[in-house]
């Protein structure tokens, strides 16, 4: 009800639009007339002209039964016209204004496109015209069955957005960045794993994946990084109240990525998603938005008439392949020598410092003799092997004159590259929209999520890991020979060697597991009342909860835990919302139009867990807890709560200036006391100067747009103060005190505030053929909420201070084009690019730096001066022109300071889209990349260290000469023996460095192409009961078109946290190639 | 609704962890027994496979860099170099941590002084090892990120820690009254006042002798004080923890270095030649309950302790240069040499020696022989071998060796005499090395302090000591990253932060 009706007596040419989700809700009190201006705009009705109707519901059809004046002032006879309006695929439009052109006579299509309308006669032209796309013109002539198909219209200058609380704008009054992204863009090249879909797609929206299968985590920013420490995701909301996104823990030991929350959302539900990029636009949502905000509306049964089903199936296959960058001249061993028994090929399972390939048969750690080659290209077929998914849904939709619904099931299964990883996922799915009275609205939704995941991948060290092993294991023996990786008997582990802490990655995945599931349920109901046709109030109640178990089994046998473990994790959380708002729109006088809300939220989470850690496994093969001697138990238990007030008002001048302000005030129950409240405040302005001036013809549209916000944050709960407790085991009955923290508490928390200043400018030309919407953004943060990592010592991890600071600057640009737009074909391409650099201003009183993560020789930090998550370590000495300075033994000097090489994010992001349409065939295709970064590669650095790189081979047969200098500045003459450097003296000292194993991370990658056909309606309509169908060849992650990184897909980091820049062992990449099916009854 | 959202009374309550105790709560005796337990599970990095191979108890065929036991080939292992360093000061179990907040909540209290006292002593324990192996290190700023936000604690001069050490195991000894409050929650001597007054005295012996070298008239100084104050007078006053889960299902209740030497690292680790052929030639009664050789290092079964099988591993070797040694036999792999007996020494619920009778006895023949204390030279010495033998059992009550055996053995390697003063030290700190077998940490920091036995260097490609015999161990990685004033101003003052730098009481 924001889009006004009443302010329209006199504005004509300039008159507010009716949006498309208006008409749909309106009360049964009559229809509002459409009139139609040159200037493309939708008028709204005129207030005072209404002639008195018949009763109509939203999706009835309406019919005069006056004769009407024609504009002349004689009566005439009135002829009766049907008609069906489609849109381009051919599916009914309802809800097209169709008006009498000239008159004010209208009606307003059904919902399946039907109408029936009288007209003057057959000179009378009908005006057919729906937000979203172009209109057109019809003469009526004889026909009594008109079909009229409406195009698509990119110009969209009357599309609403859901900004913050729901609250629907048009976009013309928006004062800040928000981008729509449509629930198509989710299902036919899907991700199981929703976040990762938005790769490329929304400027300013950066999607880094961890590399650890489709059940991994997802990370997801948006311009940026706000906290140097903390929480960097945007909120999740989901109709209308905030989901939670927890993640439960990156691959860290020999625990896998336990994935996150955002892999609750089924794509097929999904009608769209906004994504609200910067904080004016988030401000409304408070602390928990200052990262931005990602609005999901999923789908309903609105817009249907009766009842209807649909059916789609995804299916496709993961095609794994080889990336790895191995040299295939040396085999097994260790100081140029082959293995000569058994004992000595255990000892050197992984080396690959050996002789020559010779094709001699050597023993291997098996104590099997093979020839002496390489046969390391066979692991893809050995081990891994093609993934697959299939994911289907049925939903059942119904609509009528009171209401809708629509009920959905989705069952998603998937099997990894990897044997016995499996992944599951159903979906259950209900809404519900009822007009109770013609004034009160309830609607409800309810989804429940039951995800099953087996053997999640451990990437980080040699424990249960099973992709980095079984690239290490040496070239020469076939990785099959591994295989189960047990005794048969005793089931015990059959080690690699004598390194039991590699474990057998048959014996991983065959024995080990680590086994999650997931029940959620996220509930919200909702209910309007409209007071007035300006007044209303509404109320939001809300939960988002569930239960994940971990199931973690290390059994009896192990190599790195002979006696076994069982790990029983159960996280029970809820998180509840309870919100109310109150809002009115009324025109002040003819000029101005002001439209308030206000409200407030009421926020509580809660979680319990309890961890039960079984050790020593009693009888052997029974792998339940209860079968171990000893069963330690932690249980913990969290409340935290924000409750807020926020209000916001919009006062539009002539609807083309829009100023809006918002505020709200949130109080935190994890913060001091003292300094527990924060009050956001946000201003924007809109101006549409295309609508304020006569513009040249070329510029459709044009908005200038600036805004302001601040919004601020807080952290998690119990960081006050220092607590002590008892290990869950004691000493012969004597209790192991212990210390809660390791992070040193800070009684003086207070919450952190980002500031973000926005301009921005919306062009369309030539009649929407070309879109440019660009954005600039300064948002920096203050005081925010860190852990400075400080040295052990000081008998803790880290600190939290309060004291940091960061900037992020950029610049986001859409564009737009349609070069084709013809009745057969038409092309759209959109691209969008985006640039955000980073700067840490402050850390802490003390220090300049800090530790977010590291790595056998890599840390990632965060630097002052410097851009977010800095790749930091040693380096090679070089000297003045750069060249590498050699000790007297002629190797390399690796000096022990380290040095700041660049940041793990990119800075640059973009993709572009191709949308080729012809009659019924749609092709589309997206290209994106990233650029800027940097990345190190652990893969690469445990290749070199075991003599499996390219250019582990210098030297090996004659010795070599290191180019370089002396420390005296001479060229270096020295020779390094072939028997020390298969002794390995060039690693050892060069793995010190990072210079060999960091790349530049930037790429471009053909990230899917999808070929639909969509069954033409006169085929479907002899069928009868079809209603639509189509067919789609689709094709994801097809190609890397540029990277900079030997071996390696950059795209390809150990954690979705903080600490980006690192990869370590990442699964082979893949291509997948599939089907998707859609057939609507 | 709205109006009430920002008074919401329950809000400082809800922010209080249900599940944890604060401060005045909590018994630091607790904290004192978890204190004693991790600071003593043993050290696999540094204790195990750096300084048991350092003095060469140990021996290994693994090559530089992969896998367990570096000090055989004095080559530099990131984790092996600073695991003590990162035992001692960890954030969740760090035994200097729990200490510390110990000592500090139980200040002040009378009903706790005792325990107050004793905390004090086990400080000293977990730092003199500590400075032993890097030199200087924090100490008195050291724990405090909480009570003072002291987040770059600086290094101590290892003069300072010693000398406050000193003067820590005086008072704290002092104060000790068994008229005051037990201390139940010790898990060494059962709170007994008496013995822990005897193990501050040995302790104070022990530091001062260190001293000898860079300080000798303020190592005399206090040595009188300790043998004053009363030392140890029997193996049972031998100063150890026992570890309660002997079936190994609970890793933080086992024996960390008999869990690597039986379970986890089990095939690397062979006795060292140097070792095993100054106790064979001398027909030592501990050997036999020292070795055996497993066949097959995974599977127990295959032990066997068949005298005539059983050779130490020259230091030095991987498992090519090796077949060039004399030892190796052609017919067989690299388990013909003996490990450690298992049943004995690397019982999961064995105990680790901190400080014993036979050392003790030991410390004093020196001083008696260096004049510093009047004594019987050669009774000491006979003592103390005596000690160090029968201390065998208590790693397992099966290892008894008998008073015929020790008389035996003393008649075949009697007391050199005091004249040669030279072979005197010698002669007791050797043996003083053999008693601290299993105890690498003080074996290692007695070799350095008194030069006995006179060990060969090894030199293997890639060492970090260019073949000289390693002095220290290197600071840990991320020390200059996250303390790097303090860590800068040590090496400034002590020397480079390499194998090769001397502590400062290792003068040279």
């Amino acid at each position: 009800m924001y889009a006004l009706t009443g302010a329209a007596s006199g504005l004509l040419g300039k008159l507010n639009p009716v949006n498309r989700m208006e008409q749909k809700t309106l009360p049964e009190n009559g229809i509002r007339f459409k009139n139609y201006c040159k200037r493309c705009c939708l008028l709204a009705a005129l207030a005072g002209s209404t002639i008195p109707l018949r009763a109509a519901g939203p999706f009835e059809s309406v019919k005069s039964d006056v004769v009407i004046n024609n504009g002349i002032g004689d009566p005439v006879l009135l002829q009766t016209v049907k008609g069906k309006v489609t849109d381009e695929k051919g599916d009914g439009l309802p809800g097209v204004n169709v008006l009498v052109k000239g008159t004010q006579q209208g009606t307003s299509s059904d919902a399946a496109g039907n109408f029936t309308i009288e007209v003057p006669g057959p000179s009378s032209v009908l005006v057919f015209s729906f937000v979203g796309y172009q209109p057109q013109e019809v003469t009526v002539g004889n026909s009594s069955m008109l079909e009229i198909k409406l195009s698509t219209d990119t110009k969209s200058l009357d599309e609403v957005v859901v900004t913050a609380l729901g609250i629907k704008k048009e976009v013309k009054s928006v004062g800040y960045s928000v981008t729509k992204v449509d629930g198509s863009t989710f299902t036919k090249t899907r991700e199981t794993n929703i976040g990762n879909s938005l790769a490329g797609k929304v400027a300013g929206v950066n999607v880094a994946a961890a590399a650890t299968g489709p059940a991994g985590s997802s990370r997801i920013t948006i311009r940026g990084n706000t906290s140097l420490s903390g929480d960097n995701a945007p909120l999740f909301i989901i109709n209308g109240l905030p989901m939670n996104n927890t993640k439960f823990g990156k691959t860290q030991g020999d625990n896998p990525d336990w994935g996150d929350n955002i892999s609750s959302i089924n794509p097929d539900d999904v009608e769209e998603m906004t994504v609200l990029k910067g904080a004016a636009a988030a401000a409304l949502y408070g602390s928990r938005a200052k990262n931005g905000a990602i609005i999901i509306t999923t789908k309903s049964g609105k817009g249907n008439k009766g009842i209807g089903i649909e059916f789609n199936s995804n299916n496709t296959v993961e095609v794994p392949y080889f990336i790895w960058d191995l040299q295939k001249q040396y085999g097994q061993g260790y100081n140029g020598v082959k293995p000569s028994g058994v004992g000595v090929a255990a000892a050197h399972g992984q080396n690959h410092w050996g002789a020559p390939y010779d094709g001699s048969m050597v023993v291997q750690l098996d104590g099997v003799e093979r020839p002496y080659s390489y046969v390391k290209d066979q692991v893809l077929k050995d081990f891994y092997g093609n993934g697959h998914t299939s994911s289907n849904n049925v939903a059942f939709t119904g609509g009528g004159d009171k209401g809708n619904f629509r009920v959905a099931v989705t069952d998603m299964r998937n099997k990894g590259i990897i044997p016995n990883a499996t992944m599951r996922r159903d979906n259950i799915s209900l809404s519900i929209n009822q007009n109770a009275t013609k004034n009160i609205s309830i609607s409800a939704n309810v989804d429940y999520i039951n995800e099953e995941v087996n053997n999640r991948y451990v990437l980080e060290t040699n424990n249960a890991n099973s992709a980095g092993t079984i690239l290490f294991v040496n070239s020469n023996m076939p990785t099959s020979a591994l295989s189960p990786g047990y005794d048969p008997i005793t089931f015990k582990e059959k080690n690699l060697g004598t390194d039991l802490g590699a474990t057998n990655p048959y014996y991983s995945l065959n024995q080990i597991k680590n086994n999650t599931q997931k029940d959620r349920f996220i509930a919200a109901v909702n209910a309007r009342w409209n007071i007035t046709d300006w007044l209303f109030v509404q109320g939001k109640a809300g939960q988002d909860m569930f239960s994940y178990q971990i199931n973690k089994i290390v059994p009896e046998g192990t190599g790195y835990r002979p006696n076994g473990q069982i790990d029983q994790i159960q996280t029970n959380f809820y998180e509840r919302n309870f919100e109310g708002m109150i809002g009115l729109n009324k025109a002040l006088n003819k000029d101005f139009n002001l439209v308030v809300n206000a409200g407030g939220n009421l926020m509580s989470q809660h979680s319990n867990g309890t961890n039960i850690s079984g050790s020593g496994i009693i009888t052997p093969r029974l792998e339940v807890i209860n079968n171990t001697s000893v069963r330690n138990t932690t249980t913990t238990i969290t409340d935290n709560k924000i409750n807020s007030l926020f209000g916001t008002a919009e006062l539009a001048y002539k609807n083309y200036l829009f100023l809006n302000v918002t505020g709200r005030n949130d109080w935190f129950s994890t913060l001091s006391p003292e300094s527990n409240n924060y009050f956001y405040p946000s201003a924007s302005l809109s101006y549409v100067f295309s609508d304020a001036f006569e513009m040249p013809k070329a510029i459709s549209f044009g908005k200038f747009r600036i805004s302001y916000a601040s919004v601020g944050g807080a952290t998690d709960p119990y960081q006050l103060n220092l607590t002590y407790g008892v290990l869950p085991y004691s000493y012969d009955g004597k209790p192991l005190g212990t210390i809660n923290q390791a992070i040193v508490p800070n009684k003086n928390l207070r919450p952190l505030s980002v500031n973000e200043l926005e301009a921005g400018l919306d062009l369309r030309l030539f009649n929407g053929k070309l879109g440019l919407d660009i954005a600039a953004y300064n948002r920096s943060t203050k005081n925010d909420i860190t852990t400075e990592t400080v040295s052990s010592v000081t008998g803790y991890n880290g600190a939290v201070v309060t004291v940091g600071e960061l900037r992020n600057r950029g610049i986001e640009m859409l564009f737009t084009v349609r070069p084709a737009t013809k009745k057969d074909f038409s092309w759209d391409v959109s691209l969008n690019v985006a640039y955000n650099k980073s700067k840490i201003l402050k850390i802490s009183n003390s220090t300049n730096e800090f530790l977010l993560g590291t790595s056998t020789k890599v840390f990632l930090k965060q630097v002052v001066g410097e851009e977010y998550s800095q790749i930091v370590g040693r380096t090679i000495k070089r000297d003045e022109n750069g060249r590498d300075v050699m000790d007297a033994k002629g190797l390399p000097i690796v000096p022990t300071d380290v040095k700041a090489f660049g940041s793990g994010i990119q800075r640059y992001t973009t993709g572009i889209t191709n949308t080729f349409t012809y009659k019924a065939l749609t092709l589309s295709a997206q290209v994106d990349g990233k650029f800027g970064g940097m990345i190190y590669s652990n893969t690469n650095y445990n290749l070199e260290h075991r003599g499996m790189s390219p250019r582990s081979l210098l030297g090996r047969a004659n010795g070599v000469v290191l180019p370089g200098v002396t420390e005296t500045g001479e060229e270096n003459k020295v020779l390094v023996t072939a028997a020390q450097v298969n002794n390995r003296d060039i690693i050892v000292r060069r793995r010190d460095a990072l210079d060999d194993y960091l790349y530049n991370a930037s790429f471009i990658k053909l990230r899917y192409v999808s070929l639909t056909y969509n069954l033409p309606r006169v085929v479907y309509e002899k069928i009868g009961f079809v209603k639509g169908a189509s067919v789609s060849l689709v094709g994801r992650n097809l190609q890397i078109l540029m990277k900079h990184t030997p071996g390696i897909d950059p795209e390809t980091n150990l954690s979705a946290g903080n600490d980006q820049g690192i990869e370590s062992s990442a699964l082979p990449p893949t291509r997948s190639y599939g089907f998707n099916v859609n057939l609507k009854f | 609704m709205v109006l009430l959202a920002g008074c919401d009374g329950d809000f400082e309550e809800l922010n209080k962890d249900p599940n944890a105790a604060t401060g005045e709560l909590f018994s630091p005796a607790y904290l004192f027994t978890s204190a004693q337990l991790f600071s003593s599970r043993g050290d696999d990095g540094a204790s195990l496979h750096y300084t048991e191979t350092f003095v060469q108890h140990f021996a290994t065929l693994s090559d530089a860099g992969t896998f367990d036991f570096f000090g055989d080939k004095y080559v530099y292992n990131k984790g092996g170099s600073e695991s003590l360093w990162k035992n001692t000061f960890n954030a969740v179990n760090g035994g200097s941590k729990l200490l510390e907040d110990a000592i500090q909540l139980s200040k002040d209290k009378p009903e706790l002084s005792n325990l107050h006292n004793m905390a004090r002593i086990w400080k000293t324990v977990v730092y003199h090892r500590l400075t032993d192996l890097y030199g200087d290190v924090p100490y008195s700023e050291a724990n405090q990120g909480y009570s003072n936000q002291n987040y770059k604690p600086k290094y101590d001069t290892q003069k300072d820690i010693y000398y406050s050490m000193l003067s820590e195991l005086e008072d704290a000894t002092a104060k000790l009254d068994a008229s005051k409050g037990p201390v139940t929650a010790d898990i060494i001597y059962g709170g007994d006042v008496e013995k822990w007054k005897k193990f501050g005295y040995s302790m104070m012996l022990r530091l001062a002798m260190r001293l000898q070298k860079v300080e000798p008239a303020t190592a005399e100084t206090w040595v009188k004080k300790a043998f004053t104050g009363g030392v140890f007078t029997s193996v049972d006053d031998n100063m150890y923890v026992r570890f309660p889960d002997k079936t190994g299902a609970n890793q933080s209740l086992v024996n960390g270095e008999s869990w690597t030497l039986s379970v986890s690292g089990v095939s690397p680790g062979k006795i060292s030649a140097t070792i095993f052929n100054y106790m064979k030639s001398r027909n030592d009664p501990r050997l036999k309950y020292m070795v055996a050789v497993y066949s097959d290092p995974s599977k127990a079964s295959t032990k066997n302790t068949d005298p005539a099988i059983q050779k130490g591993m020259p230091n030095g070797f991987n498992l090519v240069t090796i077949k060039a040694d004399a030892s190796w036999d052609n017919t067989k792999d690299q388990h013909q040499y003996s490990g450690i007996n298992r049943d004995v020494y690397a019982k999961l619920d064995g105990p680790r020696m901190c400080l014993t009778y036979g050392e003790v006895q030991f410390m004093l023949a020196e001083a008696v022989v260096r004049g510093w204390i009047s004594g019987d030279a050669a009774a000491l010495y006979k003592e103390g071998v005596a000690a160090a033998m029968k201390n065998v059992a208590k790693y397992d009550a099966s290892a008894v060796i008998t008073d015929a055996e020790i008389d035996a053995y003393l008649k075949a390697n009697p007391f050199v005499g005091v004249a040669d003063k030279e072979k005197a030290y010698e002669q007791i700190n050797t043996q003083y090395w053999a008693a601290c077998f299993m105890n690498g940490l003080e074996a290692y920091a007695n070799v350095r302090r008194s030069g006995y036995p006179k060990l060969t260097p090894i030199n293997y490609p890639s060492n970090e000591t260019d073949g000289t015999y390693p002095r220290r161990l290197r600071y840990p990685e991320d020390e200059p990253v996250l303390n790097a004033d303090n860590y800068n101003a040590a090496v400034a003052r002590q020397g480079t932060d390499n194998f090769k730098t001397r502590v400062w009481w290792d003068k040279q």
